[in-house]
């Protein structure tokens, strides 16, 4: 090797980044985004914002769930019950039905049932508009779309995986990683996107490394199944049923009537045994004299994803097994490892930080590849002075850039816009907003390959700006839980009024960065995108 | 009380941060004309200072919040803490260790507080 192991890995950090950071990026934004995904749906169903009001104890909601289910799903072989909780205002029932003869084994969902409650007297609310709300951004950053769930799955966790290796070379590239741990100095070109690139970097590098890896490590059974495959001679099923031991949900009805114990008890019971509360309930061949109830602790005490659960005789409410409470090791780490990677556990605190170590590996991608271009730009500013036209690969980044980093928040806001003014009576309407998400990323994208400028990062900027800032002023005109009600009167669910402060200062933060990219005087025509690092630090 | 214990993560957090990148020359010379520096003793104590406040923060951390959280719960200030320093320190150099020197007072005030309630 005649380059030094340093000047290698730079190489390495570079490539590495580069060849990914588009894709990266929109993971990255969405992941972050996801944080909040049931404060996306609840804000995404305005419907919903008024039973959100109304709080119930999980006791008095499971007494409430089982009349409705006995009143409503006559002769169905499971319940699902989903009781209300910090996060989650109403009361989720789902039940399915036997599937009949020649139909799939694993049954369809044509034969399930799902309806969302009210927690306090089980009338069904009224039908909320058809959204995949925060659902559709989880799924995105680890599914893509428009394409098998497999494929996403294997192009992610290969961008995950040059990520890893960019962040590794990338450690091993900086060489003033300490001295240099407070410095940022603006208004300095390259030096300054260089700086914002190692802050954002190197302050939240716990978080990069544990979001990578811990995110590798959630789907490491399709990305490296060998291991199971060989220890259990190929057989899939049993390793999973070994690996995520499940409820006894095959066991078989007696085919003899008998009434379901009161389930509430059996709600207090577990809530003393493991002192939080009861999130899910699931109840096998109900009114069956085989009947089983399990109970399925909410998560957020520990920071394992897997929560404990116990299961009860349906008839005599007798404790039958209780499951999680010791782990065996190798489950309890992968769980833990799951757990860190989605948070759910901890409060709102340490989800807000999370969520702000988020925002820092946006901008620590999105400076990434403004870098590169801004470095490249200089490499070729002899041949620019002296009039020729930019390369192929400069120009392709640059394009790429506006597209991506402005293109993704504008194909937020219209996703969000779609959610407000699309009829709500539409046909197939959450595909529409997903639709609308799309088809406003790709325009964005497309007219970024026209004419990569810095008019072009001007206007993007200020598009996605506007769409972000003026959701709260659409609020008040489509729903009845704007911030003049949710904050003002302090009414509303605090989750909505919090969406829309935060996309009022994500929106203010690119609206600076558009302000910042005001037309140069013609003389000082220097690299395109010479706005201050620190506004994309906000609007990444 | 719960907000005041939270409070003090942070406030030692941006205490700690902030001093031991004061006693760094770049940024000591940030605040006092460019050359200077720091004279030994008084690095070696900011230094010191910065050390046992981040320690501080993440045996309080730790202390509310269990162990396993705890860690998590400080890396996560630290970053906060950290980008709001470095935002702070081209733009506002002396208001941002003003800001470091209150809230060094109000942990020290915090502390003091939860220890007596």
């Amino acid at each position: 090797m005649k380059e030094g192991f340093r000047q290698s890995m730079a190489w390495l950090h570079t490539w590495s980044g580069l060849l990914v950071c588009w894709i990266l990026l929109l993971v990255f934004c969405a992941g972050t985004a996801s944080y909040y995904r049931n404060e996306i749906t609840l804000w995404m169903q305005p419907e919903l914002h008024g039973a959100a009001a109304s709080q119930a104890s999980t006791e008095e909601a499971a007494k409430v769930a089982q009349k409705a289910m006995e009143e409503r799903a006559t002769g169905a072989t499971r319940w699902f019950i989903s009781l209300p909780g910090e996060r989650n205002p109403a009361m989720q029932l789902g039940w399915s039905k036997p599937s009949q003869p020649g139909e799939k084994k694993r049954g369809r969902r044509g034969n399930f049932h799902s309806e969302k409650a009210d927690p306090a007297t089980g009338e069904v609310l009224s039908k909320p508009r058809e959204t995949r709300g925060g659902e559709f951004l989880y799924r995105l950053h680890f599914d893509l779309h428009y394409m098998s769930a497999i494929w996403g799955r294997w192009i992610v966790g290969f961008c995950a995986m040059f990520m890893f290796v960019s962040i590794i070379s990338g450690i091993v590239t900086h060489k003033r990683i300490f001295k240099d741990l407070f410095t940022f100095r603006p208004k300095k070109g390259q030096r300054s996107w260089l700086d914002a690139h190692n802050v954002t970097a190197v302050l939240a590098l716990p978080y990069h490394i544990m979001i990578t890896y811990t995110g590798l490590v959630t789907l490491m059974f399709l990305y490296m199944p060998s291991g199971a495959t060989a220890a259990y001679k190929g057989d899939q099923d049993a390793f999973f049923a070994e690996a995520f031991p499940g409820r006894s949900g095959d066991s078989k009805p007696a085919g003899v009537a008998a009434p379901l114990t009161p389930i509430a008890p059996l709600v207090r019971q577990a809530e003393q045994h493991w002192g939080g509360k009861v999130e899910r309930i699931s109840v096998n061949h109900p009114g069956d004299a085989n009947a089983t109830i399990s109970l399925t602790r909410a998560g957020g005490r520990d920071m394992s994803s897997k929560q404990p659960s116990m299961e009860f005789d349906g008839v005599s409410g007798k404790l039958l097994s209780t499951d999680g409470n010791a782990q065996p090791g190798a489950a309890a780490t992968q769980g833990v490892m799951v757990g860190l990677h989605v948070a759910h556990f901890g409060g709102p605190l340490l989800r807000a930080l999370f969520f702000l170590s988020g925002l820092a590996g946006c901008a620590m991608v999105a400076t990434g590849a403004l870098l590169w271009a801004v470095k490249t730009r200089q490499k070729q500013a002899k041949a620019l002075a002296a009039g020729k036209r930019a390369s192929f690969g400069l120009r392709l980044v640059e394009a790429l850039n506006i597209g991506a980093i402005a293109g993704i928040p504008i194909a937020f806001g219209a996703y969000f816009w779609a959610n407000r003014l699309l009829p709500v009576a539409l046909e197939e309407r959450s595909k529409e907003e997903i639709a609308c998400f799309f088809g406003a990323w790709a325009l964005a994208a497309i007219i970024a390959q026209l004419r990569p400028s810095r008019a072009m990062w001007r206007m993007q900027l200020a598009v996605g700006a506007f769409l972000l800032a003026a959701l709260p002023v659409l609020n008040v005109f489509t729903t009845n839980s704007h911030l003049g009600v949710t904050l003002f009167l302090g009414r509303g669910p605090a989750a909505v009024a919090a969406f829309d402060l935060v996309v009022l200062a994500l929106g203010l933060g690119l609206a600076y960065a558009a302000f910042k990219l005001k037309p140069l005087p013609v003389k000082a025509a220097k690299s395109t995108p010479a706005a201050k690092p620190a506004t994309t630090m906000e609007a990444a | 009380m719960e907000l005041l214990a939270n409070f003090l993560v942070f406030a030692l957090c941006y205490a700690g941060l902030s001093s031991l990148c004061l006693a760094m020359d770049r940024h000591y010379a940030d605040l006092h004309g460019r050359g200077a520096e720091p004279p030994a003793p008084l690095r070696r104590r900011l230094q010191r200072a910065g050390w046992l406040a981040l320690a501080a923060a993440l045996a309080w951390a730790m202390h509310i919040a269990g162990g396993g959280y705890g860690l998590v719960y400080w890396v996560g200030s630290l970053t906060g803490c950290g980008l709001l320093l470095i935002w702070l320190l081209p733009y506002a150099p002396h208001q941002a260790m003003r800001l470091a020197r209150i809230i060094g007072g109000a942990a020290v005030l915090a502390a003091v507080a939860l220890a007596v309630l």
